[in-house]
């Protein structure tokens, strides 16, 4: 029982994550239509920023603070390449978001590696002063249980930007139709612009989150942005509530699988979202979607 | 600008850059000079097996001096590496090392009198990249020699092409096993320096059993491509031979450059082994023993990895104590007291990188060393002997024999396959204030002779073969 809950754990941890990176790109592509391929570099971008504040202050208690820079500052990079970048492209052909978004993948992973070298940067301490709890004789560390907490804070800040402002009123305006919004007035272009920069808020706090427990190294682009896609094909494309469902399943089927059926651990995520994609194609909670 | 025009600016661009790149490559290809012709000598050729090289190459190469002048121009040294993607984390100190010991040879006349050219092409750690570089670098560099630093893929797909160009080409790394027991059993221009993976895996099995020799339930959590499944497969074949009651309590595969250890941790804890190894490797290995930290991994078993020596370092001194690691060089053995060629290349190393991954040589550096002073001394030996500057069949002859003094200890060339042969080295962590990471400490090796199949015999085979004595 004792290691049910353990495994229950490592699936909420990995959940997290998941969620976060997921919510960003679901919000981008159901608002502004677009597939952000990018969105995986901006993800290890947050990362690095991170890791690289954390190690500068580690000995301080600002080290806290690397967390929300290292958002704030890939937010910051999400509105420079909406609005000189994608900008371009509303409206075109899937064909060309793909490749100006790849594109931007290859060249923000070069810059990645260029800025801050080819070697992982680790940090440890923050992660192992944060200590271990015992949980019925058995440890667990409390920066998982952080993670989990803070993810589930953000989940709940979007759902009230989402369902109770008046920018979230807009937000939801320009993803159920684009035109319409624009005939009443509303200034799409804004929008677009503002669920770039939470997109790549959220893409930048996982990616932050993950560096003490992990490293930020180059590669973990690709791997988020495929396990995100994957999340948000089981949830519904476009649906927070979806990306947070399909993160958990997602989550908890790999922590299980790792232990019932190691040999199909990776297979294991592509089988739920095949089955998903047969039974329902627009997924647990998605609306019915077109690419603008 | 209107909806067409930008279509076709970007039409225009797309159009620009291929015919752009066609010219581009066009005009490379013609301006490449073109390979330089060898002069090639006559000499007898060695009939059976030699006791010394000495005597040997004296009496079956016919040395004719005048005809054999040092040239006057560089020596052109073709180097394929990993600098870009994953791998590059372990390559590029290596080519750091390389670089470095160039230097100091070239300030020092080169070799007899001939400065080394570096010529360094990046394979990304992709096989067919690496081989086209090789045949780059052949055909239109025209280097003399070439010493790759990369995976075990780019190596076992380069070794055949090497014996079919017949350029002398040194493999640092590249450790698979089956290249010289399967893909290239009877080399002739082709060595490999590094100790090869079944060495690695048979060497910390033994170091495993030596260290804890009541441990019986053993666990293991690996990466899973093939390096990890192989690994563990000898390390559990050798542990069965030495602890014949062994049994494997559980397996975790978690993929190679997996962030997240978190289940795969607790699976292993579940089932309560004695030992667990860690197959992994670079990053993978730090962020696993980080996590485990956070799961009281290391309070309750003992762990073991085939590879930790130097990626630990990563940890700094949050390193857990007590870990058995193994590595093909250690920087602290031999000890810097007792053996000062290991001591002067560490703080030559350390001065000037002192930020490059702990700031100290890892064991590719070693390799990178070993790489280009066996060249330089096979080059002075055959010199010596022949009375002239040698061939690289003469080159060959001599380096089939070879000994050379490395920062690891002396290490020397098997002339059956090509593969030099070096003790590993395993020991315990212990956290260094002084160092600022964990070393290992107590530090012990297990030679060649208890590690090493015969040539010409595979690892099962001669595993299955050890008898335990009564």
């Amino acid at each position: 029982m004792m290691w049910m809950l353990r495994f229950i754990l490592d699936g909420f941890f990995y959940a997290s994550i998941l969620f976060l990176i997921s919510s960003g790109l679901t919000l981008i592509f159901s608002v502004a239509g677009i597939i952000n391929l990018a969105h995986g570099c901006l993800y290890m971008l947050g990362a690095y920023i991170a890791a690289t504040l954390i190690k500068s202050l580690i000995d301080t208690p600002y080290a806290i603070l690397a967390f929300p820079v290292a958002a704030f500052i890939v937010g910051l990079l999400g509105l420079f390449i909406e609005r000189f970048i994608i900008r371009w492209i509303y409206g075109r052909d899937l064909v060309y978001q793909l490749l100006l978004t790849f594109g931007l993948a290859l060249i923000l992973s070069d810059i990645t590696r260029i800025v801050f070298g080819t070697e992982p940067i680790y940090v440890t301490k923050l992660y192992i002063n944060t200590g271990v709890i015992d949980i019925l004789g058995s440890f667990y560390p409390v920066y998982n249980f952080i993670v989990i907490i803070v993810s589930l804070i953000i989940g709940c800040l979007i759902w009230i930007i989402l369902y109770k402002t008046r920018i979230g009123m807009m937000i939801r305006a320009c993803a159920l139709d684009r035109e319409m919004s624009e005939a009443i007035g509303l200034n799409t272009g804004n929008v677009f612009s503002l669920t770039f920069l939470m997109g790549a808020i959220l893409a930048g706090i996982s990616g932050a989150l993950v560096v003490p427990q992990s490293a930020a190294m180059l590669g973990i682009d690709a791997d988020a942005l495929v396990e995100s896609f994957i999340v948000i094909v089981i949830g519904g494309v476009g649906s927070i509530k979806g990306a947070f469902i399909g993160s958990l399943l997602i989550g908890l089927i790999r922590s299980f699988g790792i232990v019932f059926f190691p040999e199909i651990e990776l297979a294991i995520a592509y089988l739920v979202m095949i089955v998903v994609l047969l039974v329902r194609p627009r997924g647990l909670f998605g609306r019915e979607f077109r690419v603008a | 600008m209107g909806e067409v025009s930008r279509r076709d600016f970007i039409k225009g661009l797309i159009g620009g850059l291929i015919v752009g790149g066609i010219v581009g490559a066009a005009g490379g290809y013609v301006a490449t000079p073109p390979r330089e012709k060898t002069v090639t000598i006559e000499k007898t050729v060695a009939t059976g097996t030699p006791k010394t090289q000495t005597v040997t190459v004296t009496e079956t190469v016919t040395a004719k001096p005048s005809a054999r002048k040092v040239p006057s121009k560089p020596i052109k040294l073709g180097v394929i590496t990993v600098l870009t993607g994953p791998g590059a984390m372990l390559f590029s100190t290596g080519l750091k090392a390389l670089e470095m010991e160039v230097e100091k040879i070239n300030a020092q006349g080169g070799i007899l009198g001939r400065k080394i050219k570096l010529i360094v092409r990046d394979s990304g750690g992709k096989p067919d990249k690496c081989i086209e570089h090789f045949k780059r670098l052949v055909t239109e560099e025209g280097v003399d020699y070439i010493t790759v630093g990369a995976t075990s893929a780019e190596a076992c797909a380069l070794a055949p092409i090497a014996e079919e160009l017949g350029v002398l080409t040194l493999i640092q790394e590249g450790t698979a096993t089956k290249l010289f027991e399967e893909i290239d059993p009877h080399p002739k221009y082709v060595f490999r320096i590094d100790n090869y993976d079944a060495l690695d895996a048979i060497s910390h099995a033994i170091a495993i059993h030596r260290t804890w020799p009541d441990a019986r339930k053993f666990a293991v959590i690996g990466a899973d491509y093939v390096w990890g499944h192989d690994e563990w497969n000898i390390i559990t074949t050798v542990l069965k031979k030495l602890v014949p009651d062994m049994e494997i309590v559980a397996e975790a595969w978690p993929p190679l450059f997996a962030k997240d250890y978190s289940a795969h941790i607790s699976k292993v804890l579940a089932a309560k082994p004695d030992v667990v190894e860690l197959c992994l490797w670079g990053g993978d290995l730090v962020t696993c023993i980080k996590q485990g930290i956070g799961y009281g991994l290391f309070k309750q078993c003992r762990v073991s990895s085939v590879t930790g020596g130097e990626y630990i370092w990563g940890l700094g001194t949050e390193c857990p104590e007590g870990i058995l690691c193994s590595t093909r060089y250690y920087f602290l053995y031999p000890p810097w007291d007792r053996w000062p060629l290991n001591r002067e290349f560490n703080e030559e190393f350390h001065r000037r990188y002192p930020n490059v991954r702990g700031g100290y040589p890892g064991f590719n550096c070693n390799s990178a060393y070993t790489a280009i002073h066996a060249l330089k001394l096979a080059i002075e030996k055959a010199y010596t002997i022949v009375g002239g500057w040698p061939t690289t069949e003469e080159i060959i002859s001599v380096m089939e024999n070879l000994m050379v003094p490395t920062p690891g200890g002396y290490r020397y060339f098997r002339k059956e396959d090509h593969q030099m042969l070096g003790y590993a080295v395993s020991g315990l962590t212990k956290v260094s204030k002084e160092f600022g990471f964990a070393i290992l400490d107590p530090v012990w090796v297990v030679t060649p002779e208890e590690m090493t199949p015969p040539p010409g015999v595979k690892w099962k085979e001669w595993v299955e073969s050890w008898r335990r004595k009564e």
